[in-house]
């Protein structure tokens, strides 16, 4: 043991010693690029100075620095620094500015829109972006084959989207049908615009989607955003650097980014990249475990550090009932094995339940969520009655209907559905004597999911409900939800994208779409109450009003809250850490908390 | 990865060594002259003895049932025993006191030094039936209702740690004989059949195995974990855990226990059975494996930890025993972060000592039966 | 000699056959694919899955997709491409090889570093006090479960700074000389190793104190004790020789289990290794990935086999391969 010992400490001495932190001094940098014609001025709460890194946590590494064709937010996290897009989402006003496009109009026809793009705009190797870029971007988007998950959105039905450049600093886009939600796909997130100059060899011969992936040295990877990749050690971290051809500015007429560089540091899992912010090697998080809220709020007294209240987070937790049903199969498809048309994928008996909407609003009023925020969420989350959060400022509505904790109105509604637990066993059999129970699944690895199904069991047995839980593997609950349909009940989250339109959640809201959880993928509405939604998803995207956007989407939220389709479950307040050495730090609800203005963070001088 | 193998090195030591033994001569003198010799391996078996007797009598010993959540008490630290009345008198029935939260955000509890809760020995609660059989609604202690006994702290739903403790040795310490069994019935069977038919048996089993040891076992529990249906209620997902581990454990057993037969295939004692005409079977089964029952049994207790380690770590991996029910691996694994280890220490340390103390029962127990058991090493003691 | 070397070199071919049958096998009977978690994601549409599905052939039946994959791999030496990567598995792999690696090799130190020494000095002095303490500690870290030790380590190490939280390499490694990066690396391996070497230390020391133990009863030791040598003398230059023997051939044994070994500790010390990416390729049914990453291990288990029967050979006259 002796031996070991001494190994330690000759170890533990020589680190302390050696470590010195270099890039995270400012350092002056030489702007040696003359700025663009035409540069985008942004707008900074305090002008910074160059120099300096920022390091933020990741829990899963990138699997491809390809934007168009990355998938998971591990990646487009990197992704979105990396390209540009068209027109920017400020996550701050929540509204769309300029970013490629310094300006565009819409036609009053709603379908044509035109683009004027900043003139100067240059690549990372100093190449001029122009309209050819953004019409390649196009292609790549719309090309068969690849099919980039960008592609369904730039068409209607088969038609896609026309796309035309006038010249090289305009482009012209003709949507086939009225679009309001265009916007909503050239931004953040959307269609990111890649250098035509280094992409249009591997796109021509048939490589493009291994093009820019994670092996590809940082200096053959040509960027438009803010940042360019200076290092990628997988496993360990992916160090971004400014891209000096880069046309954001500052009102000081100081290139962006300030700091030199951008450092995501790859940690297992959120607790270790707790403790490596503590140890000071991380300079911010974007995600804390509510649990490990207290110890920041009682440690940023130090000064060293300020923990950001954000709100309730932009996502939301719900269960709700399989309410599928068979289909007649499309060209191509095939009738689940041993199931007819109108047939149930639940236990009929279940789905006569399911379907009842008494039986749904009594479910939610069965279910104590202040009991599980004190429990699962330590405290630190809000009830919430709808997918949009407060911190949704354009499409929030705090009035909609809902249906909370209310166990004396459940057991009523209950039994005015004819169900009584006439055995005496505690659990209660609806008209035909079968006893109401379900199983109700989540992902096991999900500990607030899990938690929050554990008090839905509890909180259900009560009122004479019994619920199975099966908390399963993440791969498997998929496949039942999409697939295979086999559930009676799921408990999952929804996170709303960026920006958080009525657009952006048609999959959810569209009796067609795939996440039209309770019942996906509808060939024609089920219901009345949904063929209403279509019809007013309709209407908010094709009239560029706000006001008659606004009055539809409220009277489709009011559908669905009334319905009680979704059992919405309490929301997390979103509270994060960061070091108290930057300035312009301002994390946002949206997503990317803090990645949204990353280019503006700087090093504050030290005060002496 | 040491643990997952059930036939641990410890294991494959042994049978270096047996394979040169041959039976002893008076086995149960010697054995049991040599065990008093290891007061740990005795100590150990006790131990396990009486934390078997715990996990069958689990639901009369736990005060309540494991899914049983309190929404007034969650993170309860364990309750100390007091024995001096606030008047300073002697207490002959120890008692608890009510604790009542004191700070909400960080569960903080405060006693109310006013109450007292005696601890009631053979009280009446919740009906069950002890060993799946007795009904009954006597529990072994508790306290008067209202109040609540949390002897070992509640977890994050109010839950107590003791009856989920008890509830989960039901699972994790079978998981072990459960899978000693699969695996030591599958290796003794094949393996016998290997070593003494040889020929093509020999060589089909031979080839499985070493595909089975050629993998490494992580590898293959991870694979068999994706394949296995997780939507199964928990004792299934028990059973098929317990097959996973068994699966992967019965290849080195069986390439042993060849190497055992094949020796003794060649001993006088086997010939002389088949001169006497005895069919093959019945000499493997009644003559040859017998002899193989001293390295058996300790290849077996030093195979357990390494099944109950299995279940931990398939816990970690998120295919262990799922909520809500317990078992020692997912009561760990629950408690695997800073803010448990932190603030509510009892939530690691409490299924973190109670797997420490069963898997050092078994390996002192397994060292002190080897030592029993191998006459070489007692004259070698001796010497 | 040759012809052995030969021989069991061959019959790895099948058996490398038979374990990438089982593991696509295996892959194909867990419900779902590598497409399945995108659906999850409201922004990919059931084309764009589709299309996929189409591009990774993952539409084929499964014995279309592991012939395809057989060819490729016969015919042209290529394992496959990470669906998630898009880059050839064993680029994927290389990494996470050599700093699983370094994790392994650092622990094998410790180890037997440990063990050897230990193990001589319980033999020498059996059953005193030192043979008894030294087992007993051996036996208590064997039985605490790897998870639990790993992270009241990384605890430690948060609490009191002297190591770093996990991770392999400190931000500024680059900007290091050769000694501080050898160092830096040194510093991070310090407490995964030590966890990953601990728990095999009770059996090796076991088995060093069993071996020493046999050779101290043969008779040329005691001839050896009877020409009135030292105790010392006999024990250095006469026993320990022969009963390292039987160490090093298990040392060849235990080769082949070094890469799967540390698995579960370089997942919570964040260990930029095989067990992180292969874990995630598991979870993610990046299929090639997994074939690789599998197919790998294996391979370094029965080469590791291979040698320590090799090494039995050079180590015992007695035995020879032909």
């Amino acid at each position: 043991m002796k031996r070991l010992l001494i190994i330690a400490l000759a170890v533990a001495t020589v680190a302390t010693g050696g470590c010195r932190r270099r890039t995270t001094e400012a350092e002056a940098y030489k702007d040696a690029v003359p700025p663009p014609e035409e540069p985008m001025i942004r707008a900074v709460a305090t002008p910074g100075r160059h120099g300096g890194r920022f390091v933020l946590g990741q829990t899963i590494g990138p699997k491809s620095f390809n934007g168009m064709m990355a998938t998971e937010t591990s990646s487009t996290d990197i992704t979105n620094l990396l390209f540009t897009t068209l027109v920017a989402f400020d996550n701050a006003s929540q509204k769309f500015g300029p970013e490629l496009a310094k300006s565009w109009e819409v036609a009053p026809d709603g379908m044509t829109w035109t683009f004027h793009l900043r003139k100067g705009a240059k690549a990372s190797d100093g190449h001029p972006i122009t309209a050819e870029d953004v019409l390649f971007a196009f292609d790549v988007a719309q090309d068969p084959v690849l099919h980039p998950y960008v592609q369904d959105s730039l068409r209607v039905g088969d038609e896609k989207f026309k796309v035309s450049a006038p010249d090289p600093y305009t482009v012209v886009i003709n949507t086939v049908k009225p679009n309001s939600a265009l916007l909503d796909i050239l931004c953040v997130g959307g269609l990111v615009i890649m250098p035509k100059h280094t992409l249009e060899s591997a796109f021509k011969d048939g490589s493009f989607a291994s093009a820019y992936n994670v092996g590809t040295p940082p200096d053959k990877l040509v960027t438009t955003g803010a940042w360019r990749l200076g290092q990628y050690t997988p496993g360990e971290k992916v160090v971004l650097t400014r891209n000096p051809y880069y046309y954001g500015f500052d009102a000081q007429k100081q290139r962006l980014p300030y700091l030199n560089e951008l450092t995501f540091l790859l940690v297992p899992d959120q607790d270790a990249a707790d403790l490596k912010f503590r140890s000071g090697e991380l300079d911010g998080l974007d995600n804390v475990k509510p649990e490990n809220y207290k110890w920041y709020e009682e440690h940023q007294r130090d000064g060293t550090f300020t923990l950001y209240d954000l709100g309730p987070a932009n996502n939301a937790y719900f269960f709700w009932f399989n309410l599928n049903k068979v289909q007649s199969p499309l060209p191509g498809e095939k009738l689940p094995a041993g199931k007819k048309v109108g047939d149930t994928f639940t236990d009929p008996v279940k789905y006569a339940w399911f379907n009842d909407v008494r039986f749904r609003r009594a479910v939610s009023m069965a279910v104590d969520r202040d009991a599980m925020i004190s429990s699962v969420f330590f405290g630190h989350a809000k009830k919430n009655f709808s997918l949009d959060t407060p911190g949704n400022t354009e499409w929030f509505f705090p009035d909609l209907p809902r249906y909370d904790y209310n166990p004396v109105e459940a057991k009523r509604l209950f039994a005015s559905m004819g169900w009584k637990d006439s055995n005496g066993d505690g659990v209660l059999e609806d008209t035909h004597g079968n006893p109401i129970t379900f199983t109700m699944k989540t992902n096991a690895d999900n500990i607030i999911r899990v938690g929050m199904a554990n008090f839905v069991k509890d909180d259900l047995a009560k009122v004479g409900i019994k619920v199975i839980l099966t908390p399963i593997d993440f791969n498997t609950l998929i496949t039942n939800l999409r697939s295979d349909l086999q559930y009676d009940s799921i408990l999952l989250g929804l996170q709303n994208s960026v920006p958080p339109t009525p657009g952006n959640g048609q999959n959810v809201w569209r009796s067609s779409g795939e996440s039209h959880e309770w019942f996906i993928k509808q060939h024609k509405p089920s219901t009345p109450e949904e063929a209403r939604m279509d019809q007013l998803m309709n209407e908010i995207l094709t009239t560029q009003d706000i006001a008659a956007q606004k009055k539809a989407y409220r009277e489709m939220q009011t559908i669905v809250s009334e319905q009680a389709w979704m059992i919405w479950l309490p929301v997390l307040e979103i509270k994060l850490p960061v070091s108290n050495r930057f300035g312009n730090v301002q994390p946002s609800i949206m997503a990317h908390r803090l990645l949204w203005n990353i280019e503006r963070l700087y090093v504050k001088p030290r005060e002496s | 990865m040491t643990e997952i193998t059930p036939p641990e090195p410890l294991a494959v030591e042994t049978a270096k060594e047996a394979v040169e033994v041959v039976a002893p001569q008076s086995p149960g003198v010697v054995f049991w002259t040599q065990m008093k010799k290891s007061p740990l391996a005795i100590a150990g078996g006790i131990l396990l003895v009486f934390f078997y007797l715990l996990a069958m009598l689990a639901p009369f010993v736990a005060p309540y049932p494991q899914e049983q959540m309190d929404r007034t008490k969650y993170f309860h630290p364990p309750q100390g025993l007091h024995w001096i009345h606030a008047d300073g008198h002697f207490s002959v029935r120890p008692y608890v006191r009510e604790e009542r939260l004191f700070d909400v955000g960080s569960f903080e509890y405060r006693e109310d030094p006013a109450s007292e809760l005696p601890l009631k020995f053979f009280v009446r609660a919740g009906p069950i039936h002890i060993l799946g059989l007795i009904p009954t609604s006597i529990h072994l202690y508790g306290v008067d209702a209202p109040g609540r006994v949390f002897l070992l702290g509640t977890d994050s739903f109010g839950r107590d740690v003791v009856s989920r403790l008890l509830y989960g040795s039901q699972i994790s310490l079978t998981v072990g004989i459960v899978g000693i069994a699969i695996s030591f019935t599958l290796g003794l069977l094949l393996g016998g059949i290997a070593g003494y038919f040889g020929g093509w048996a020999d060589t089909i089993i031979m080839r499985i195995t070493e595909l089975l040891l050629s993998v490494p076992s992580l590898y293959l529990i991870i694979a068999l974990r994706a394949v296995f249906p997780v939507d199964l209620p928990s004792r299934q997902i028990y059973l098929g855990i317990v097959a996973i581990l068994a699966f992967i454990g019965w290849a080195g057993l069986a390439r042993v226990i060849r190497g055992l037969v094949l020796s003794m295939r060649k001993s006088d004692f086997v010939t002389a059975a088949e001169a006497l005409g005895f069919s093959r079977l019945r000499v493997i089964a009644r003559h040859v494996l017998p002899n193989t029952m001293s390295y058996v049994i300790v290849a077996a207790t030093l195979s357990i930890p390494g099944y109950i380690l299995g279940e931990v770590v398939l816990s970690f991996l998120g295919v262990g025993v799922q909520e809500p029910s317990a078992s020692w691996g997912n009561m760990l694994n629950q408690a695997r972060s800073i803010r448990a280890l932190t603030t509510f220490p009892w939530l690691l340390l409490v299924p973190g000592t109670a797997i420490f103390l069963t898997v050092m029962a078994f390996n002192f127990l397994g060292d002190g039966l080897r030592d029993a058991l191998d006459p070489r090493r007692v004259s070698g003691g001796k010497a | 000699m040759r012809t052995y070397v030969l021989r069991r070199v061959l019959q790895t071919i099948p058996l490398l056959f038979g374990i990438s049958l089982i593991t696509f096998l295996l892959l194909q009977l867990a419900p779902g694919d590598f497409l399945n978690q995108m659906a999850e994601n409201p922004g990919i549409s059931a084309e764009t899955i589709e299309a996929m599905r189409l591009r990774f052939g993952l539409d084929q039946p499964w014995y279309i997709q592991y012939g395809i994959y057989l060819k490729n791999v016969i015919l042209h030496f290529d394992f496959g491409e990470s669906f998630a990567r898009h880059q050839p598995v064993f680029e994927v792999l290389q990494d996470g090889f050599n700093n699983t690696l370094i994790l392994a090799g650092a622990a094998a130190v410790i180890t037997w570093g440990l063990a050897i020494p230990l193990g001589v000095l319980a033999a020498v002095r059996q059953h005193s006090w030192v043979d008894r303490t030294l087992s007993l500690v051996s036996f208590v870290w064997l039985s605490i479960p790897e998870i639990l030790a790993a992270l009241l380590l990384l605890m430690l190490a948060a609490r009191t700074g002297w190591f770093p939280v996990g991770g392999m390499r400190s931000l500024d490694y680059d900007d290091l000389d050769a000694l501080g990066q050898f160092l830096d690396i040194l510093h991070h391996l310090a407490l995964p190793a030590l966890v990953v070497g601990l728990i095999p230390l009770a059996s090796r020391m076991r088995q060093m104190r069993g071996s020493l133990l046999d050779v101290l009863r043969l008779d040329y030791v005691t001839t050896a004790r009877a020409k009135g040598l030292s105790e010392r003398v006999v024990i250095t230059k006469h026993a320990l020789r022969n009963a390292l023997n039987p160490m090093i051939t298990l040392f060849g044994y235990t080769l082949g289990a070094l890469v799967s070994g540390s698995f579960i500790v370089e997942i919570i010390f964040s260990w930029p290794g095989l067990g992180r990416i292969t874990l995630d390729a598991i979870l993610q049914q990046d299929q090639y990935l997994v074939m690789g990453a599998v197919l790998m291990a294996s391979l370094v288990l029965i080469i590791g086999n291979l040698i320590a029967d090799l090494l039995l050979a050079v180590a015992d006259p007695r035995i020879s391969y032909d």
